[in-house]
C-alpha cells in the first residue's frame, strides 16, 4: 500500500505550506458548503425526512383542476372537504392510511394568547387524526391528540420552539392557551419540524374541525377547497392501483353533479400530485440529471480557482517528480500520487464544508422557506429547522465523498498532467 | 555491463543545433568504478543521463548487461531504471517533505513489495550509511554530507547493479566529500556495484579504476 506514504507526505506538505493549505481548505470548505447545501436541500426535498419518514410511499393530492363540461380548465384549487371525505371513505385498494390537512387561508400564522406572555404568532396546520399516523413525530412531552373532538377544549400539539416561546419550556403537555377566544389544551410537544417537510411543517397543529369552521366562512364548497390530502400506500407498487382508484372516485364525484353545476374535476388532472419519491421514474430521471448537471456546473467555479493553486503547488515539486521518474515512477503513478495527496486536503475541506452547509441552509432558510409557499400553505416560516438526521445518512456522506472526488479531480488533474509530462532530465533541472 | 555505441546527442532549437555528444563509444565493465572528467558543458552529464536511460540519444545504441536498452518505451525504461540503476545527484534531490526512511524507501514504492519489507530494506540501508539515528529526520534537518548519504542509501535500496553519480561531492566541503567518496568506494568494493561518476575533482577521480576525459562532446582520453 503506497497510500499511507502518500498521505504522510501530504500531511507534511500541508504542515510545511500552511498558508497554501489553509487557503486551499477554506476554498474547498466554502465551495463544498454551497454544493452540499444544494445537495442537502435536494435530499431533504426528495427523500424521507422527519417526520415524513415514508415519503417513498406517500401520494399527495395538493390541488385539483376544475373544468367546465367541455373539459376547458376553469380553476385550479385545493381539494374540497366533500371530495376529501369521498376519497377517504372509498376504501381504495393499496391505501394504508390517509391524512387530511386544511389551510385556513391565513398568511402569517395564528395568534396564540399565552397567559402572562401575551401574543405569540406561529404557523399553523389543521390536521385530522390520520395525519398523526401518516407522519411519525417524536414527542418530547405528551402524546398525539386523542381523536375525540371537544369543541369546548380542543387539543393541540406544539413544536418544541413554539412550546419554549409560549411557556419557556418544552415540557408543556397539559398546559392551556387561547386561540380566537377558544381555550386550547396542549396534549403534546414534538421535536421541531423542518420547513422542508412539505406536509407536516408547522409550529402548532390544530384539530381539522377548527380549520374547516374557518374555511367554510371564506370558501365556496363543494368545488373550491382548502384541503390537501396524503395517501399512504402499502408500497410503491400500489401507486398505479391507487391512481386508478382515485380516478374512479373522481368519476363518481363528477357524476354526482348535474350539468347545471357546470364544474367538473378534470380527469386529466386526477393523477395525484406526489412527492418526488412517488413521481414517475421519467420525472425522477429528468430531475436527477438536472441536479447532477447543476452540481457539476457549480463545481467548475471552485475547481478553476483551486486548479490555479494546485498548479503553483505542483510546479514547486517538479524536481521531486523528476527524481521519482528516475527511480521508476510512471506518469500515471505520479498522477495517482498527487491526486491521493490532494484528496486529503479536499476531504478535510469537504467534511468541514458539509457541516458548514447546515449553517448555510439556516442562513438561506427565508429563501428556502419562501419556496414552499407555492405548495399552498400560505404561511411563511422564518426558520428552516435543519434535520440533524441528515448527518446520519449514508447517502449524504456518499454525496460528500463523490463531490470531494470530483472536485479533487477537476481541480488537480490538468495541473498534475502538465507537471508530469516533461522528461526526466528537464524535471530534475526544474525546467517546466 | 555499460556499453555506449556511437552515441550522439544533438539539441535542436528552431535556430541552432548543439552537438552535446559526438559519436561516443564507451564500455564500462562489471564492478568497475569509472570517473568522467572534463570542463563544464563538455557533455559529461548528458552522457551519464543517456547511460542511465534518463535521456535518449539522437543516434547510437545503449547496451546494459549486453542488451540494447535505447529502444525501450517509457514504461519499460522506468521499470529498468527501477531495478537496475541507482542515481546520486550533485544536489541530492531528496524529497523535502519525506523523512529519511520514506526518502530511502521511495524507489521500492514502484515495485510490488509490501510495506514491511520496504521498511526493513530501507532501515538496513540507512544503517549501512551510518544514519540509523536520523531515520525520522527530514532533509532540512541534515547536513549536506548526511543528505548525500541518504541519497546513496536510496540509490542502493533497490539493489541495482549500476550506480550513476553526477558530481556527488560537488555541493560538499572537502571533509564531507571525502566521507562520501569513501562510502562510494565501499559500495563499489564490498557490494560489487558498477559506478560511473562525473566529477570535477581530479584527486577523487584518481582514486577510481579509470578516468574518461571529455571535451566538446567527445572522449579525448
Amino acid at each position: 500500500m503506497k497510500l499511507p506514504v502518500y498521505l504522510r507526505q501530504s500531511w507534511q506538505i500541508m504542515l510545511k505550506n500552511r498558508q497554501y493549505s489553509l487557503l486551499y481548505i477554506v476554498g474547498v470548505t466554502l465551495s463544498m458548503a454551497f454544493i452540499m447545501a444544494f445537495l442537502m436541500f435536494v435530499l431533504m426535498a426528495s427523500r424521507s425526512i422527519y417526520p415524513e419518514r415514508d415519503r417513498d410511499r406517500m401520494m399527495l393530492i395538493g390541488s385539483v383542476l376544475l373544468c367546465d363540461e367541455d373539459g376547458n380548465p376553469k380553476l385550479n384549487t385545493m381539494v374540497s372537504s366533500r371530495f376529501a371525505a369521498l376519497l377517504e371513505g372509498a376504501g381504495i385498494d393499496g391505501v394504508e392510511n390517509t391524512a387530511v390537512i386544511t389551510y385556513s387561508g391565513l398568511t402569517k400564522g395564528v395568534d396564540l394568547e399565552v397567559p402572562g406572555r401575551g401574543i405569540v404568532t406561529v404557523p399553523e396546520l389543521y390536521v385530522d387524526d390520520g395525519f398523526w399516523e401518516v407522519c411519525q413525530f417524536e414527542f418530547i412531552s405528551g402524546r398525539a391528540p386523542s381523536g375525540e373532538w371537544n369543541p369546548a377544549l380542543p387539543e393541540a400539539v406544539l413544536s418544541a420552539t413554539t412550546a419554549r416561546r409560549c411557556f419557556g419550556t418544552e415540557d408543556a403537555a397539559g398546559r392551556e392557551l387561547m386561540y380566537g377566544g377558544t381555550s386550547l389544551r396542549i396534549c403534546g410537544v414534538v421535536r421541531d419540524v423542518s420547513v422542508m417537510a412539505m406536509l407536516a411543517d408547522a409550529g402548532i397543529w390544530l384539530p381539522i374541525q377548527m380549520g374547516r369552521e374557518m374555511a367554510s366562512l371564506i370558501h365556496n364548497e363543494p368545488y373550491v377547497g382548502t384541503d390537501m390530502m396524503c395517501l399512504l400506500a402499502g408500497s410503491r407498487r400500489d401507486f398505479p392501483a391507487i391512481r386508478a382508484g382515485v380516478e374512479e372516485v373522481i368519476a363518481r364525484y363528477n357524476a354526482s353533479f348535474g350539468k347545471a353545476d357546470g364544474m367538473y374535476i378534470s380527469p386529466e388532472e386526477t393523477v395525484p400530485l406526489t412527492y418526488l419519491g412517488a413521481s414517475t421514474d421519467a420525472h425522477v430521471g429528468v430531475f436527477i440529471s438536472a441536479i447532477t448537471a447543476m452540481v457539476l456546473l457549480l463545481m467548475l467555479i471552485p475547481a478553476v480557482n483551486l486548479s490555479g493553486m494546485v498548479s503553483s503547488s505542483v510546479e514547486e515539486r517538479i524536481a521531486e517528480f523528476g527524481v521519482r521518474k528516475a527511480y521508476g515512477a510512471s506518469a500515471g503513478v505520479l498522477v495517482k500520487q498527487v491526486l491521493s495527496e490532494n484528496f486529503l486536503l479536499t476531504l478535510i475541506g469537504g467534511l468541514a464544508g458539509m457541516f458548514c452547509a447546515g449553517g448555510l441552509l439556516r442562513l438561506l432558510s427565508p429563501v428556502l422557506a419562501g419556496s414552499k409557499s407555492g405548495y399552498g400553505t400560505g404561511v411563511l416560516q422564518a426558520d428552516l429547522v435543519f434535520p440533524t438526521d441528515m448527518f446520519l445518512r449514508v447517502d449524504v456522506y456518499a454525496a460528500v465523498f463523490v463531490s470531494v472526488l470530483l472536485l479533487n479531480l477537476l481541480s488537480s488533474l490538468i495541473p498534475v498532467l502538465r507537471a508530469v509530462r516533461s522528461n526526466v532530465t528537464d524535471s530534475l533541472n526544474e525546467k517546466k | 555491463m555499460i556499453k555506449l555505441i556511437e552515441i550522439s546527442k544533438i539539441y535542436r532549437t528552431s535556430e541552432i543545433e548543439t552537438m552535446a555528444l559526438d559519436n561516443i563509444n564507451l564500455e564500462v565493465r562489471e564492478g568497475e568504478f569509472v570517473s568522467i572528467m572534463g570542463p563544464s558543458g563538455c557533455g559529461k552529464s548528458t552522457l551519464l543521463n543517456i547511460a542511465g536511460l534518463l535521456d535518449e540519444p539522437s543516434s547510437g545504441t545503449v547496451e546494459l548487461h549486453g542488451k540494447p536498452v535505447s529502444g525501450l518505451n517509457a514504461r519499460e525504461a522506468a521499470r529498468f531504471r527501477n531495478t537496475e540503476l541507482g542515481f546520486v545527484f550533485q544536489s541530492f534531490h531528496l524529497i523535502p517533505s519525506l523523512n529519511v526512511l520514506d526518502n530511502v524507501q521511495m524507489p521500492l514504492l514502484y515495485r510490488r513489495m509490501g510495506a514491511t519489507e520496504r521498511k526493513e530494506r530501507a532501515l538496513k540501508m540507512i544503517e549501512a550509511v551510518g544514519l540509523s539515528h536520523r531515520v525520522k529526520h527530514f532533509p532540512s534537518q541534515l547536513s549536506g554530507g548526511q543528505c548525500q548519504r541518504v541519497a546513496i542509501a536510496r540509490a542502493l535500496v533497490g539493489d541495482p547493479s549500476i550506480i550513476l553519480a553526477d558530481e556527488p561531492t560537488g555541493n560538499l566541503d572537502s571533509k564531507m566529500g571525502a566521507e562520501v567518496m569513501e562510502l562510494l568506494h565501499e559500495v563499489n568494493k564490498q557490494r560489487g556495484k558498477t559506478i560511473l561518476m562525473v566529477t570535477h575533482n581530479e584527486s577523487q577521480a584518481k582514486q577510481t579504476d579509470r578516468i574518461i576525459r571529455m571535451l566538446d562532446g567527445r572522449i579525448i582520453g
